[in-house]
């Protein structure tokens, strides 16, 4: 058995097609890291031209005959502004992330609703405002000069400095009025101890939301009664609740620092966004083992040597499964040295914070483990995936109808999920409860009836049916002559 | 002693009878030519042997082994190469005979530098063997078949692309096989005259039943043979005889099938009929003819 396996490996990995689509792939791969880091640096790039003109061309679009509709009165006043800001951002050098900008747009905002008298009614006429053109221009001059003293932690501090516990309980329940309080005093202390004023930055954001989060979480927390979309509402709230204190605990608030929740699913992505390369690879690899045995005649060779053909058909699959692994590992490896090399803010031993909604818990985890995690609940995918195809290889012993199953396997589970309401046993089809990934840190199935056991069982189940039938069909197979 | 038991094997495709209660054995040092036209049930007769086709009916028994119930066993005599030597074409002549090697326990390297020596492959052993002739695949492939060091070697055409020196070659080959190693040899072909010469039995196939099985020897020493006059004319012999068994060559000659014995009688009638007998003697019949003789028919239809 062991023989036969290395045989069929040693097959597989002399052929010519198979380094050709591993090198397509890897190209494939290499130019997504590449094309997807060149976003990232213009996503980061302060493009003002185009963003003033973005601005523009919308302005246009509020006007009819020179005039602005009423309708669009609002918007009109906010890219005026914006057209501003840019400007002196652009002038001033400073990146529209920051609080400056921010300084600077709420300032020149808070002029033009002014000078539009947007503030008082929505409809006062264009043209017409409290501020004369000349004041407007003062005004904004002062900002301006202004803007050489600013520092924007200083707008955290003062707000630590006129917190008003009256003020703040306004929005939470009484009985809640001192946490909320604490919080919030803690959130802003942290904003100063770590210079995080307040910016359109990820780090400045997380705050903001954590602070959010938590009157919805204070609100939930003792209603024993909640309702079912309140739970899971409560859910995400305590999600985000806990993972922001995990961070300011750890001092893993600030970006830089290594934690890229968003790495897992990278370096993970040839086995999940990109299932389509390894439908590629599993097409190539079950063709390559069954299909074109038999279309060559090989098939004969193999099938007169002293191995029962339950052994060869077994020997065959564990091939199979193996090469796929192969070909995985091999695109994971890929991918990590495209993003340590192409992507410079992705590095495979940052720390991954991951959050388990059912032990209401933050797993700290690395890029290594966190793809071994995930490998281990894409297995019965990649098994089953694999079989289905080599089903299908065997039974067809036709080389297109099994790349086009292979492609029907992943446009179907879309199509047939709007009859899943309809017809529920359809969701037990196995492309859908071959998505354990989904339970992943007590994560939910779309799909409301599967549930991580019956999903695991069903798995198994079709593990060993399909196994059993590929086994029987392979070996009830007469040898056609040429 | 039978080392091939072939017993009434049945082979339905779809409603279509292909073989019908087909057996014959093939016994050590034996070759056992397999012989029938296009489509007559050869190469399905050997698929069933090797177990590439499930038997309908009836047994196949390899050195003691019944190949339903012992495959593993009952295949592990033999070597076979059916209809064409299939090898893996992106992969050269000696790492296909290594992955074959694998597959068995105790063949030494060496082993497989004799085979290669033996088939006379040493100079494009290496190379891949999509750039091979047929006729050196077809080395490769005996080569193939001789690797698990087999007692029985079943092959199907093997003479296929060869030129007259390969064929003449693997003969040899065959008839040392048969001769030193004992094996049990089975050779299928449409061809009878090409097999004549070195096959020790001949096992004939027609429409997917056996015709006809016997040992060269005796079919060679059948009492029956072809006998040729000349006379001073031919005119009325066919009237004379009945249009049995006669064929007039021209004006002065006539061939004629019969028993010995029957000399004397037709010699007999040919003077009482005023013919001039210039002279007789006995054509020795080939192989392919004693069978159309036995078979009463013509082998290829
Ligand atoms: N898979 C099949 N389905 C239906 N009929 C088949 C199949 N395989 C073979 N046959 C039929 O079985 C008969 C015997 O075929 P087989 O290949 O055994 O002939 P053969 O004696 O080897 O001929 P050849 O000298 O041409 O190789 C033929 O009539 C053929 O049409
Ligand atoms: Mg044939």
């Amino acid at each position: 058995m062991n023989k036969l396996v290395r045989n069929e490996l040693y097959k597989l990995f002399h052929k010519k097609s198979t380094y050709i689509y591993l090198f397509i792939i890897t190209v494939l791969l290499v130019l997504i890291s590449y094309i997807s880091n060149k976003s990232i640096q213009l996503a980061n790039n302060n493009d003002f031209d185009s963003m003033i003109a973005t601005s523009q061309s919308n302005i246009e679009s509020f006007k009819d005959n020179n005039k602005i509709l009423d309708e669009f009165k609002d918007s009109y006043v906010q890219e005026l502004a914006n057209i501003d800001s840019l400007k002196l951002a652009k002038e001033r050098n400073v990146d529209v992330l920051s609080a400056e900008y921010d300084y600077i747009k709420s300032k020149v905002y808070a002029l033009y609703l002014v000078k539009y008298n947007v503030i008082e009614n929505g409809y006062s006429y264009s043209d017409f405002g409290y501020l004369s053109e000349e004041d407007f221009n003062n005004k904004l001059n002062e900002t301006i000069k202004k803007l050489d003293n600013f520092v924007p932690i200083e707008e955290v501090k003062n707000d630590l400095n006129n917190l008003n516990k009256e003020q703040l309980c306004k929005s939470v329940s009484k009985k809640y009025c001192d946490e909320y309080y604490n919080v919030y005093k803690s959130v802003l202390e942290y904003r100063i101890n770590n210079n995080i004023p307040y910016t359109q930055h990820e780090n400045s954001n997380v705050l903001t939301s954590y602070l959010e989060a938590y009157l919805t979480y204070l609100e939930l927390r003792d209603n024993k009664n909640l309702s079912k979309e309140k739970k899971d509402e409560y859910r995400e709230v305590l999600k985000t609740v806990k993972l922001t204190q995990y961070r300011m605990e750890h001092n893993l608030i600030d970006n830089k620092k290594n934690v890229d929740l968003g790495s897992a699913s990278f370096i993970a992505s040839p086995i999940d966004e990109n299932t389509i390369f390894l439908i590629f690879g599993i097409i190539v690899i079950a063709c390559g083992i069954f299909s074109e045995e038999f279309d060559k005649g090989t098939i004969k060779q193999l099938l007169i040597k002293p191995y029962s053909r339950n052994k060869i058909a077994v020997a065959k699959i564990i091939t199979c499964l193996i090469a796929t692994l192969i070909f995985l590992i091999y695109f994971i490896i890929v991918n990590i040295l495209c993003g340590q090399l192409l992507i410079s803010a992705f590095d495979i031993n940052s720390t991954v914070l991951m959050y388990d909604y059912n032990l209401e818990k933050v797993l700290v985890y690395n890029g290594f483990q966190l793809i071994g995690l995930y490998l281990l609940y894409k297995l019965p995918y990649l098994i089953l995936f694999t079989l289905i195809i080599l089903l299908v290889s065997v039974i067809t012993r036709n080389t297109a109808i099994s790349a086009v199953s292979g492609f029907m396997l992943i446009i179907l589970p879309e199509i047939l999920s709007l009859l899943i309401d309809k017809f529920k046993p359809l969701a037990y089809l196995p492309f859908y409860t071959w998505r354990l990934d989904e339970f992943m840190f007590g994560g939910r199935s779309t799909i409301k009836q599967l549930t991580f056991n019956n999903s695991l069982i069903l798995d198994i189940v079709y593990i060993v049916i399909f196994s059993i039938s590929l086994i029987i069909v392979f070996k009830r197979t007469d040898i056609k002559n040429q | 002693m039978s080392i091939v038991k072939v017993d009434k094997i049945n082979k339905k495709f779809g409603k279509k009878q292909i073989l019908h209660d087909v057996s014959f054995e093939i016994n050590e040092g034996e070759i056992l030519g397999f012989i029938g036209p296009n489509g007559a049930g050869k190469t399905t007769t050997i698929k069933l042997m090797l177990g590439l086709q499930s038997i309908d009916s009836g047994s196949v028994t390899i050195n003691g082994y019944d190949l339903k119930k012992d495959f593993e066993k009952a295949i592990k005599g033999v070597g076979g190469i059916i209809e064409s030597p299939d090898m893996y074409m992106y992969l050269s002549g000696r790492q296909n005979l290594k992955l074959i090697a694998n597959m068995y326990k105790g063949i030494t390297k060496k082993d497989i530098e004799d085979l290669i020596k033996l088939v006379g492959l040493e100079k494009r052993i290496d190379d891949k063997v999509s750039k091979y002739s047929l006729g050196m695949r077809q080395r490769l492939g005996i080569a193939a078949a001789l690797i698990s060091k087999p007692n029985v070697l079943i092959l199907d055409e093997p003479t296929n692309g060869l030129d007259p020196q390969g064929i003449l070659e693997i003969r040899e080959l065959i008839k040392k096989l048969a001769k030193e190693n004992k094996m049990a040899i089975m050779i299928s072909s449409h061809n009878l005259s090409e097999l004549e010469n070195f096959i020790t039995d001949a096992c004939i196939i027609q429409n997917g039943k056996i015709v006809s099985n016997s040992s060269i020897k005796k079919l060679k020493s059948l009492d029956v043979s072809k006998y040729r006059f000349k006379l001073n004319k031919t005119r009325g012999i066919k009237t004379l005889f009945g249009n049995n068994n006669i064929e007039v060559i021209d004006d002065e000659t006539f061939e004629i099938e019969v028993e010995k014995k029957d000399i004397n009688s037709i010699l007999k009638k040919l003077i009482s009929n005023d013919f001039e007998i210039y002279s007789l003697y006995k054509v020795s019949m080939s192989l392919e003819e004693a069978f159309i003789k036995e078979t009463g028919g013509n082998v290829i239809e």
